[in-house]
């Protein structure tokens, strides 16, 4: 196949050269050759990531919706065209509940993540030459070590005989160990932040280093103040990065399964938890199916929003 | 005056901003030479003895290889593929741009959404869950667009007036790759591999769905979890932390060598 497609484009090379001086009829069809190799070779390049995004995403996904409407027997599950799966959803405030608690919780670990985010990016962005390439990098490898041991490292730290409180108890600050610390909502969402905080710096910094400086003097000689001039030009210039990092944290956050497995005791316990507990403890397949669908469907939901307000091809490097 | 402050105050603000990244993982670095029972505080004093019980654990060498050919056949695979995607997108053509967010789209699905659904897909098929066949597939289309941004990019900037002058002269199409294209790509393209590796050796919520009754690392990390908990465990964590990084730092060199 592959020799066929290169005796065809040198041949169409040959032919091309020659296209001046050749009859009109003999042109055009020179130009069909070639735009018939074009598309054998585009197809034969993109044909095995096309089959595989099938097999990984497309595929998977309808099958979840398939088993949504299955019904999960004391026999297993049962192939059907059911709503009770989505009913015993809507009318259970336990799993409404901890919906809208999983989503709170991840657009808070979102929200810190930006305030804290952003001026760390600012500050990367005004490092000059080599530093900042370093920073840069200082900033990305946490990205590529395990989120599983680095949610992990909270435990020595955070628990009840941890670094926190025996540093607390050392300088006398407290007298009894605080227990507080660990296995709640507050635990999770600092581990959290710790986690996917990357995601956010990343993005920003990306459209701070864009912006071109000279657009910051012309605010200055126009008559405006650093506050004005960042507020009016920096800002608006680095949506994109910010659109991009709220994306990237908030679907993190909202999909987590280890942090509060690990961290969060009963009370900070999320949303994917109890999606998996239906895969692995209480089996019910179809019911899970409908978790995670709603869990994607929130996700679409976010990108629609983050879509108004920037385009989305840019936040994810794609040009078209 | 106070452009000077407000800058000490940024410097300032980025240490301690990276300390918040970096301390739990030293933290965590440091604990492992604690001669303690404990995982955490009050310091032992210096042992090497949880890296010399890890050593002999034999379970934690067979996932330690597992995670090793996984990662390795994952990096080939998405590589291979994600860079003949990469190169499709040089060409203009009608649909590119629904194929580029189908490429990406698997970026905005959270991982325990697809591991559950792979799960779902693999048992209806009847594909008897292994590392070398389910997983195998959840980590090449983990890993493909991650590969796929890395090379796009680099082709971006590479100057297409290089191949148009091999061709001028001469070459066909495959020589012209194989002469001109791929050396000027292939820091890249070894960053690329070595970085879907690092994703494939640290992946864990795919893993957990579609691996069956083998082990990873990481999977083997998380039983670990929940039966035990000693120093041994920070110890595996800082082998695992250690290895990613050198990959890292390995695959920023060789990204970088030729910018």
């Amino acid at each position: 196949m592959l020799t066929e497609v290169k005796e065809m484009s040198t041949g169409d090379r040959a032919l091309r050269r020659a296209q001046p001086a050749m009859q009109p009829t003999l042109r055009t069809s020179a130009l069909m050759l070639l735009q018939r190799v074009g598309w054998l070779k585009l197809l034969l390049l993109l044909l095995p990531s096309l089959v595989l995004i099938t097999i990984y995403l497309i595929i998977p996904i309808i099958m979840l919706v398939v088993m949504s409407f299955y019904r999960s027997s004391m026999f297993g599950v049962v192939p059907d065209f059911s709503l009770v799966n989505y009913q015993q959803f809507t009318s259970s405030s336990l799993y409404v509940g901890l919906l809208i608690k999983s989503i709170r919780m991840a657009l808070t670990v979102t929200a810190i993540s930006l305030l804290v985010s952003y001026p760390f990016a600012y500050f990367l962005a005004r490092a000059s030459g080599r530093l900042k390439t370093a920073l840069l990098i200082l900033v990305m490898v946490p990205f590529w070590t395990s989120y599983l041991i680095r949610t992990m490292a909270w435990l020595p730290i955070l628990g009840i005989k941890g670094i926190v409180n025996h540093s607390l108890l050392a300088l006398q600050i407290v007298t009894d160990p605080i227990e507080a610390f660990l296995f709640n909502e507050f635990s999770v969402i600092l581990t959290l932040i710790h986690i996917y905080m990357p995601f956010m710096v990343v993005p920003i910094f990306l459209s701070l280093d864009r912006l071109d400086s000279r657009l910051l003097e012309a605010a200055g000689d126009l008559g405006a103040n650093p506050w004005r001039a960042f507020w009016n030009v920096t800002l608006p210039l680095s949506m994109p990065g910010v659109v991009g990092g709220v994306v990237m944290v908030f679907i993190a956050a909202f999909g987590a399964y280890v942090t509060p497995k690990l961290i969060g005791g009963s009370s900070g316990i999320m949303f994917g938890n109890v999606l998996a507990d239906q895969y692995s403890g209480t089996f019910n397949w179809p019911f899970g199916a409908v978790l995670a669908l709603i869990m994607i469907g929130v996700v679409l939901l976010l990108l629609l929003i983050a879509s108004r307000f920037s385009r989305l091809d840019a936040v994810f490097g794609a040009r078209s | 005056m106070t452009t000077t402050r407000s800058l000490w105050l940024l410097r300032g603000y980025g240490i301690v901003v990276f300390a918040f990244l970096y301390l739990p993982i030293a933290m965590l670095m440091l604990l492992s030479f604690n001669d303690s029972a404990g995982i955490t505080l009050p310091w032992g004093g210096f042992t090497l003895r949880w890296y010399r019980a890890l050593a002999e654990n034999q379970s934690l060498f067979v996932s330690l290889k597992n995670s090793v050919v996984l990662g390795l056949t994952t990096a080939v695979l998405a590589t291979t593929i994600g860079c003949l995607a990469a190169f499709a997108f040089r060409s203009q053509f009608r649909g590119q741009v629904a194929c580029i967010r189908l490429l990406l789209l698997p970026f905005v699905i959270p991982g325990l959404t697809i591991g559950v659904a792979l799960l779902i897909l693999f048992h209806a098929i009847g594909l008897r869950p292994g590392l070398m066949t389910t997983t195998l597939i959840a980590h090449v289309g983990f890993a493909l667009p991650y590969v796929f941004v890395l090379i796009s990019t680099r082709l971006h900037r590479f100057d297409a007036a290089l191949e148009e002058a091999a061709m001028d002269l001469g070459a066909d199409e495959l020589t012209t790759f194989w002469k001109i294209t791929f050396p000027l790509i292939r820091p890249g393209v070894i960053g690329s591999a070595l970085f879907a590796f690092t994703l494939s050796f640290d992946e864990f919520i795919r893993t957990l769905f579609t691996i069956g009754n083998d082990n990873t690392l990481p999977i083997q990390i998380w039983s670990m979890l929940g039966s035990m908990v000693s120093p041994e465990l920070n110890a595996a964590a800082t082998l695992i932390v250690v290895f990613s990084l050198g990959l890292v730092v390995l695959g920023e060199l060789l990204r970088g060598s030729d910018r």
